[in-house]
């Protein structure tokens, strides 16, 4: 329990590290978002009176007080750039809502992905005895990891979108409009971000399943007369599987922060997107929202990881 | 009185039209001519049906007022229109208004409104709403004026429900091309309706992805549009848009390069025309080198305009000298001659042998200028100058270029509009918006003295000695008007280029 | 050590974790690894030099008549959009994605031991903010940082080089502070100390050494992840500036022309698929070849 609350602790000031940290970058990036938003023809009158109203001419600490009071009420603020109607812009809130279902969906059919994938090969890998097999599967895997992700998107987009055409590069289709549709065209950027992360995730099980392979309770189990595959599947992954679940809750919150180059090359509207257009065009409060849930997601899943692996690992406790 | 105008205006479209064949023609090397109309496909117009057209950027604002962007207006020119509209031939025609009248002394301007004329949701227009929405543009309601050139407008009278009176501080014979600026309801203020007369109507708008607009019921002209629906979608890149294109998923595209136009050629119907923007290599004329004449000069002898129309532009584009647009009737063309033996002399007389550095800042998110920089960077070279080019996002290139004049060089388009003036209002050595720092007395002087005058030939001429005056001081190295290129499904006909920047959907069918 | 490791269990020491090989089977094998890495890397590593010297043709200049021609006996990789020879540009974006991995492994690695060196051995408050600066910088995603300090600092050789340098500080930092807080009580350490060394004698003479191994393999990763980081920023296009060639730029220039020249883009991406290949062939071989010795 006391862990708990430490670990707590520390989260909450990390929490808050990022919240001024993301507070602050936007303060030293050039650029005027009054200026990025009147144009070329805007006078300095217009420029003037539109800092006021955004509230930029007021001192820095006040305007992360206010910032941050509105974030713990949940008023994430209003975009600089888009607009919702004549006389309104559009809240942060909707805006990150409407593309964040895209950000998700990429993520959860990534990680079914990787799930379905990395899980069987890993055993077969890490149960194998075949030195030849565990050879070729290394060497795919070192592959595998080595193809960047843009590049890996640009050959599936040739691939499958040019050669086959079995989808449209860059004809997203919105949920909104025709579900399967959308669902097919997904599928194609979770594959660019699964491939890498499937190696990874099989070698870290295959890794895993060795070391406990080794272990005394194996060789009692083989001592007892068990087979190699009950030994491997009643024995070993129970165990093995452990330190893979806390893996695979890491990817999740890593692909969860938005694949911002696989969004950029397959075209698809997610927050990755928008936080990079947001930054050009200097729309902080979207962009300030954006870091902040990337960041806080990543360091909170971090955070449960790390009590789900001291409370299904006892032996974390030993020391 | 408005007589004069018709003439003026009636002298700028014969000469556009023209630009327009002749773009046409002078485009597709490789033998496949794409016509300079899209129209070509006969066939009976189908009411109905439902087009995809492919749009390169995010809608900068959905206030017609507001919105700056090309990419922007280009779109809601679908759903607002003026008391007056341009038409393809970049004349003003009556929209809201039925006709116009213009007092001798040029500075009443009395419109009638249109019989019957509503907005989208059926509400009709009335003379609070024209009046509500000119003092908006004017800056009669708050002081700020949101369009700069209609600033002159000290008042707007009502006269009668369908009467209304736009009264001017001082005369001047193009404010009837900013009076297109857009009608919206007073109420708007209010309510935020994004409502216009155009021929279609706002569905939805789903940032960076695209805008959905459907049928206006009311609009005013019989039997317009024949689309039920149109989509302007926001695609990721050039290319993703050719697959678009050829996977049936968009029907139009207008942005096309070169080398996608020929490959297209076969399978859409190809259409090509100049622009109204004047693309160059701007220098900072107040910062050294620069600030010499003839470093200037030697720049333009330098560098080589033909062969950038060629790799950028597959040669559709046209060449020119000065910051105007083919197309105009004061047009003047002019040029420096390629000539690195002349350039090395220049810039040896003003004291740089050896050359010297330079930084070209560029907009990244202009593939063209990007490009364009590129083959600059290696036509420098040849005359001992070394260029490296900075890419910046647009919003750091407004700050510290456009608005800062923290550069020394950038590769930019700057768009004009319907008026010749726009492309050289910005060279007076007090405009706001002279980011390259030109300054010549001569050249405010003259500008001065046109910019009151009535006289057309007097306007026309005062033009083209101001055009030969930047060509002369080299005030920046004017390269290239870009093509406009099209691709559109073969089963769609209708569509009109305009002089200006817009896609009109209005016009747009489907033959079967 | 273990308490170390559930203490902050983030990315980094996972992937530490994932690496540690557990089999010591197969020399033979390990030797494969290391050799074909080596002989990549060492292919790579000449032909940076190369590039630097002498390109087949001037890697900018351009040409109207050969844009796009496949690749053939006088263009090997062909020529792109602007009829430059791709080859050429390859071998210069193999210098300059050269010369970015080793500037910024080199920055990320000094100031990150240092950091990670002090803050190790003496614990304390200091440990605990800067680690907590390390936890906030492990939640943004490494390429948003890179796009964030790009976007103040403005893009360029330079700046990437910076930019990239700053974003390695705390991986390294991460992995030689576990290192030292396993060490310092090691009784090599405090028989030092009995024998009154001094604490920066302690920490760089006697603890740094035992430090090597790990922090060589480290800096093999540290090099192919910079590789992906220069061309990730660049096909982002706030990298390399053109017209000069990066891997990177090409492929994001590349991409628009995928239909009418797919080689422009394979070239340059089997490039880096290669280069990186290389450096994690060495880093699996160095790493099998060094448990294989401590066992």
């Amino acid at each position: 329990m006391k862990y708990i609350i430490k670990k707590l602790l520390t989260l909450i000031l990390t929490l808050f590290f990022i919240s001024v940290l993301v507070f602050l970058i936007f303060q030293v990036i050039p650029g005027d978002p009054a200026l990025s938003i009147l144009g070329t023809e805007a006078t300095d009158e217009q420029v003037e009176a539109l800092r006021e109203q955004l509230g930029l001419n007021d001192p820095m600490p006040k305007r992360y007080f206010n910032w941050l009071t509105g974030v713990l009420t949940g008023d994430l603020g209003k975009s600089y750039r888009y607009q919702e109607s004549l006389n309104e812009q559009m809240a942060v809130s909707r805006l990150i809502a409407g593309k964040l279902p895209v950000t998700l969906t990429l993520a959860g059919l990534s990680l079914l992905l990787i799930i379905i994938f990395s899980i069987p090969i890993g055993i077969l890998w890490g149960g194998t005895k075949s030195r030849a097999l565990d050879g070729v599967l290394n060497v795919l895997s070192q592959f595998t990891m080595s193809v960047p992700s843009f590049f890996l998107g640009i050959i599936i987009i040739y691939v499958f979108g040019l050669i086959m055409r079995w989808f449209t590069p860059g004809g997203y289709v919105s949920y909104r409009e025709d579900f399967w549709g959308y669902i097919r065209y997904m599928l194609f950027p979770a594959i660019t971000v699964a491939v890498p992360k499937v190696a990874m995730t099989a070698k870290f099980l295959r890794n895993s399943i060795i070391t406990q392979l080794k272990s005394d309770y194996v060789r009692t189990a083989y001592s007892k007369g068990a087979r190699r595959f009950r030994v491997l599947f009643v024995h070993v992954l129970k165990n093995a599987m452990i330190p893979v679940v806390t893996f695979i809750g890491i990817i999740a919150a890593e692909i969860a922060a938005g694949s911002i180059v696989v969004e950029q090359v397959f075209g698809l509207p997610g927050i990755g997107r928008l936080l990079v257009s947001s930054i050009s065009t200097r729309d902080y409060p979207v962009v300030q929202a954006l870091m902040l849930y990337i960041v806080s997601a990543v360091v909170i899943v971090y955070f449960v990881v790390d009590i789900l692996y001291r409370y299904i690992d006892p032996r974390v406790e030993e020391q | 009185m408005k007589n004069f105008f018709k003439r003026l205006s009636l002298g700028c479209v014969v000469v556009m039209v023209l630009s327009v064949a002749l773009t046409g023609c002078a485009g597709g090397k490789k033998g496949e001519n794409p016509s300079d109309s899209v129209s070509e496909t006969t066939g009976t117009a189908v009411s109905g049906g439902e087009v995809v057209v492919g749009i390169q950027q995010d809608i900068d604002s959905l206030d017609p007022h507001l919105a700056t962007a090309a990419g922007t207006k280009e779109v809601l020119f679908n759903i607002f229109e003026g008391l007056v509209v341009s038409d393809e031939n970049g004349n003003v025609t009556p929209a809201v208004a039925k006709d116009y009248t213009i007092s001798d002394d040029g500075l009443t301007y009395t419109f009638k409104l249109r019989d019957g004329i509503k907005f989208s949701d059926g509400t009709p227009v009335t003379a609070e709403d024209v009046k509500y929405s000119i003092e908006r543009c004017s800056g009669l309601l708050d002081g700020t004026p949101l369009v700069k050139a209609l600033s002159i407008v000290s008042g707007v009278e009502i006269v009668d429900q369908s009467t209304i009176n736009i009264v001017l501080s001082e005369a001047n014979s193009e404010i009837i091309y900013y009076l297109t600026a857009e009608i919206i309801p007073a109420s708007s203020s209010e309510t935020g309706d994004i409502i216009g007369t155009g021929p279609f109507k706002l569905d939805s708008y789903v940032p960076q992805e695209g805008v959905v607009l459907s049928r206006n019921e009311y609009y005013w002209q019989d039997g317009l549009p024949y689309l039920d629906n149109v989509t302007f979608k926001i695609v990721a890149s050039a290319e993703s848009a050719m697959m678009e294109l050829q996977a049936g998923s968009i029907d139009i595209y207008p942005y096309l390069t070169d080398d996608q136009a020929n490959e297209l050629a076969a399978n859409f119907n190809i259409g090509s025309n100049g622009s109204n923007v004047v693309q160059g290599l701007y220098l900072n004329n107040a910062v050294a080198p620069f600030d010499d004449v003839r470093v200037r000069q030697a720049l333009s002898y330098a560098i080589d305009r033909d062969a950038i129309n060629d790799f950028i532009f597959g040669g559709r584009g046209t060449v020119i000298g000065t910051s105007m647009v083919p197309g105009y009737e004061c047009y003047v063309d002019t040029g420096y001659e390629h000539d690195v033996a002349k350039a090395k002399e220049l810039l040896a007389d003003a004291g740089y042998p050896d050359g010297f550095k330079m930084e070209i800042t560029v907009p990244s998110n202009y593939q063209m200028h990007v490009d364009t920089a590129q083959v600059i960077v290696e036509q420098l070279k040849e005359a001992g100058i070394t260029a490296t080019i900075k890419k910046v996002d647009w919003s750091t290139w407004l700050d510290d270029v456009y608005k800062g004049r923290n550069f020394e060089t950038t590769v930019c388009g700057i768009a004009g509009s319907l008026t010749p003036s726009y492309l050289l209002v910005r060279y007076q050595s007090t405009a706001k918006n002279n980011f390259v720092g030109y300054s010549n007395e001569n050249f405010d002087t003259l500008y001065t003295k046109i910019s009151t005058s009535l006289d057309s030939t007097e306007i026309t001429e005062g033009y083209r000695q101001l055009q030969i005056m930047l060509h002369d001081d080299a005030a920046s190295v004017y390269t290239v008007v870009p093509p406009v290129l099209i691709a559109m499904n073969k089963k769609l006909a209708g569509y009109k280029f305009y002089p200006i920047y817009v896609q009109d959907m209005k016009s747009v069918y489907w033959t079967e | 050590m273990k308490k170390v490791k559930s203490e902050s269990r983030t990315k980094g020491q996972i992937s530490d974790a994932m690496n540690k090989k557990s089999n010591k089977k197969g020399s033979k094998r390990t030797n494969a690894y290391f050799i074909s890495g080596a002989v990549i890397t060492i292919a790579f590593v000449v032909l940076m030099l190369v590039g630097l010297i002498h390109t087949p043709y001037d890697p900018n200049a351009m040409s109207g008549a050969e844009k796009f021609s496949s690749p053939s006996l006088s263009h090997i990789m062909g020529t792109d959009n602007f009829g430059r020879d791709i080859f050429s540009r390859v071998l210069k974006g193999i210098s300059m994605t050269g010369l970015v991995a080793v500037s910024t492994v080199a920055i990320g690695g000094s100031i990150g031991t240092i950091v990670g060196a002090i803050t190790g051995y003496y614990g304390g408050i200091v440990d605990e903010i800067v680690m907590r600066i390390n936890d906030a910088l492990n939640g943004f995603p490494s390429i948003l940082i890179a796009l964030i300090i790009v976007s103040i600092i403005g893009p360029g050789k330079y700046n990437v080089i910076l930019a990239l340098g700053i974003l390695f500080i705390p991986s390294f930092a991460r992995i030689v502070r576990s290192e030292y807080i396993s060490l310092k009580e090691r009784d090599f350490v405090k028989s030092a100390r009995l024998m009154g060394a001094g604490d920066m004698r302690i920490i760089f003479r006697h603890i740094f050494p035992n430090v090597r191994s790990t922090l060589f393999v480290t800096i093999t990763i540290g090099f192919n992840n910079a590789v992906l980081a220069e061309a990730g920023l660049s096909y982002l296009g706030i990298g390399i500036q053109p017209p000069d060639a990066s891997l990177g730029n090409m492929l994001s220039d590349a991409q628009s022309y995928l239909f009418t020249a797919p080689w422009y883009a394979i070239m340059p991406g089997m490039t880096i698929v290669l280069f990186v290949l290389g450096f994690s062939l060495l880093a699996e071989g160095i790493r099998i070849k060094d448990e294989g010795e401590n066992d």
